[in-house]
């Protein structure tokens, strides 16, 4: 290959790029580094900051460190992603794959019950969600357990992070699901079967076989469901905004109160700009630890 | 090293029969080599004997012992696959070592027996090497240690060598001959090659349609085929067959007319009459060029020679499909010329029109 056909090549291919650098640049980096520059300042949506704000530098990030709610709503988002994401969606989305490798008479209905809470949209998701867990002897869930004699319940008053924890596991299997089962089929039936002569038992053959041939789909899967996780605004907002009591306040709808309820616009891009870097990070982290190519 | 019987065993996928009765005796310490098309049903056939498919009908002995519902690992059967089915994730070491580990037998022991494996197939330079990192024939000694390490009584084999490059399964092929002899395990081997079926094998047993058409040793089965397909299917090129008809059968021999309108004298078969409807089968390797001033037994016209130096393939036309002489030493034969051939007549076979041998000597 001529240096002259290589060069040409290297501009060609920076041109096939160009689209997607504008639409990144446009919609990710110009408001990344706009919300870092507000958090710079006390920008706010009323009284004398929104007219004239001023540069305030580190000031709103000093704030956070002392602010208990924000300490809070981090912790809530912990949970939330380690019971949801990492535990709920995983396990379940796992169990789900290897049982639909099978084949049996309802294979096609499980799949599609266990796909369908993907399809729905988030809002209406949460709607469904708030009539299931309605509280009194109209909700769904309350009508359920009264068969087994169980009290109605105020399900999103006196449990309500379990119970978005809940919502967004039943969200998630499916993908978990769809991930799943991408990694079990690259695993040769032949492993299986010379596992078989090698007398391990099923237990054997998941822990030795399938788990660490599925590492590489695991780690694919946490980083995208841990980042995408700590992101989720919507279903959550649309059931609980955020309560009781702020309760349910992950950092995402921390943001947004602070930002459009109580009016700091700088303060919600410092808390924005902080878990972005958690994020940034959090996704490096999985890169290394798996050393693929995203 | 144990005997293995096979009785009129049968295996149904859904509607399709691709086992169907099929009567095979290894005997203990016998290398048997399954032979047959694509699809008849080889590999079927081993994962029944390793317990990876369930067996649909009769039975499976070892040792006399009914295997039929005895799970893979309990059989005493180990197997090499054709893609070596090496865990990926696991070191040399650990991939022999595996089905040890799975029994809980002390790590001192494993490594002791993982050392004497490996060294018998020279993989100690290897053992912490992952898979991956392991040149063909390699692997190939990988999963045989991975399957000998089990001390099994039979080891079954489905194409291993067909992955590799032709020197590498020469060496192999000798490789597999040692491990035969130095642990007597019964062997059941499944190949396309003839050459492999030939030279590893006691016992070719030869497949089609997932019927056994003929089992025996290799040059019973090369010199006295049971009936045509197996005399066409071992040897290469494969065995002429021509269509003809009984002419006469006088003092002991039977005057055979060919369609092509050539006729040989084969003496021995007493139990034709004439206007018999016959196959004659003649062997590539029995027609030869008949030197000037012999006689020729039948005059051909060539339609390709193929010199491959030491012989030359001769392809001629007959009313049928073409045949095929290969005849020693190298000839410059032009398309089109005529050749004289002469035919070792003792070396021909003739089967009847249901394809069944017909042997000389028969009453
Ligand atoms: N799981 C299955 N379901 C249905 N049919 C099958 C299944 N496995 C094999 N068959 C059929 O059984 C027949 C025998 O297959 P098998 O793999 O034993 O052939 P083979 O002799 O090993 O062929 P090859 O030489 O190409 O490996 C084939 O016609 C195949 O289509
Ligand atoms: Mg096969």
């Amino acid at each position: 290959m001529s240096a002259k056909f290589e060069r040409a090549e290297i501009w060609r291919n920076r041109f096939l790029i160009l689209p997607s650098m504008l639409l990144l640049a446009t919609f990710v980096i110009y408001p990344a580094c706009f919300a870092v520059y507000t958090s710079l300042t006390n920008e706010s949506l009323t009284g004398p900051a929104a007219l004239n704000p001023r540069f305030v530098g580190l000031d709103n990030y000093t704030k956070l460190f002392t602010d208990g709610n924000f300490w809070r709503s981090l912790a809530i988002t912990f949970w939330f992603v380690l019971f949801s994401a990492i535990i709920g969606q995983l396990v379940l989305g796992l169990a789900s794959a290897m049982l639909l490798r099978r084949r049996f008479a309802l294979r096609p209905l499980v799949n599609a019950v266990i796909l369908m809470p993907n399809a729905v949209p988030e809002v209406v998701a949460a709607m469904m969600w708030a009539s299931m867990l309605a509280s009194g002897e109209y909700g769904t869930l309350n009508n359920i357990v009264a068969w087994f004699g169980v009290e109605p319940q105020r399900w999103l008053t006196s449990f309500p992070l379990t119970m978005i924890i809940v919502v967004n596991i039943w969200r998630g299997i499916g993908f978990a699901m769809i991930l799943m089962t991408s990694g079990l089929s690259s695993i040769s039936e032949e492993l299986y079967e010379a596992a078989r002569m090698d007398g391990a038992n099923p237990r054997q053959v998941f822990r030795r076989i399938t788990l660490p041939l599925l590492v590489p789909t695991l780690f694919l899967y946490l980083l995208v469901s841990t980042v995408s996780t700590i992101a989720i605004f919507g279903l959550v907002f649309a059931l609980t905004r955020g309560g009781p009591a702020g309760a349910t306040e992950l950092i995402g709808i921390y943001i947004y109160n602070q930002s459009f309820n109580a009016y700091q616009l700088g303060y919600g891009s410092a808390v924005a700009v902080v878990v972005l870097t958690f994020s940034l990070f959090i996704g490096m982290l999985y890169v290394r630890a798996l050393k693929v190519d995203v | 090293m144990s005997s293995i019987t096979l009785s009129n065993l049968s295996k149904r996928f859904g509607a399709v029969d691709v086992i169907k009765g099929v009567d095979i005796a290894i005997e203990e310490g016998e290398f048997a080599v399954f032979v047959g098309p694509s699809g008849c049903g080889k590999s079927t056939l081993l994962r029944m004997i390793a317990g990876l498919e369930p067996i649909s009908g009769g039975a499976f002995h070892l040792d006399g012992e009914l295997m039929n519902d005895v799970s893979p690992d309990k059989r005493g059967i180990a197997m090499v696959f054709q893609s070596y089915a090496l865990y990926p994730h696991m070191t040399v070491a650990e991939n022999i070592g595996f089905s040890l580990d799975l029994k809980g037998i002390p790590k001192e022991e494993i490594r002791r027996r993982v050392g004497e494996v490996s060294e018998k197939l020279q993989l100690e330079a290897y053992l912490d090497r992952k898979p991956q990192a392991l040149s063909g024939g390699q692997r190939q000694r990988v999963a045989i240690g991975r399957a000998i390490i089990k001390q099994p009584r039979v080891i079954l084999f489905d194409e291993p060598l067909s992955n590799l490059d032709a020197s590498l399964r020469v060496q192999m092929r000798a490789e597999l001959q040692q491990l035969h002899r130095t642990t007597g395990a019964t062997i059941v081997y499944v190949t396309h090659d003839q050459v492999e079926a030939m030279t590893l094998a006691d016992r070719i047993v030869v497949l089609s349609g997932g019927q056994v058409m003929q089992a025996d040793h290799p040059i019973s089965l090369y010199k006295e085929p049971d009936n045509l397909f197996v005399g066409q299917f071992i040897g290469s090129p494969k065995m002429n067959a021509f269509p003809a008809r009984v002419a006469a059968v006088e003092n002991g021999a039977a005057r055979i007319r060919t369609d092509d309108g050539w006729e040989v004298a084969l003496g021995g078969f007493r139990s034709l009459n004439p206007g018999d409807r016959v196959s004659l089968g003649i062997r590539p390797e029995d027609l030869s060029l008949a030197g000037t001033g012999e006689r020729a037994d039948i005059t051909v016209r060539a339609i390709l020679s193929e010199r491959l130096g030491m012989e030359t393939y001769l392809s001629f036309e007959t009313s049928g499909e073409s045949a095929i002489a290969r005849v020693a030493g190298d000839h410059r034969i032009d398309t089109g010329e005529t050749v004289p051939l002469s035919i070792n007549l003792d070396a021909c076979h003739l089967f009847d029109t249901a394809g069944q041998a017909i042997r000389r000597g028969q009453i």
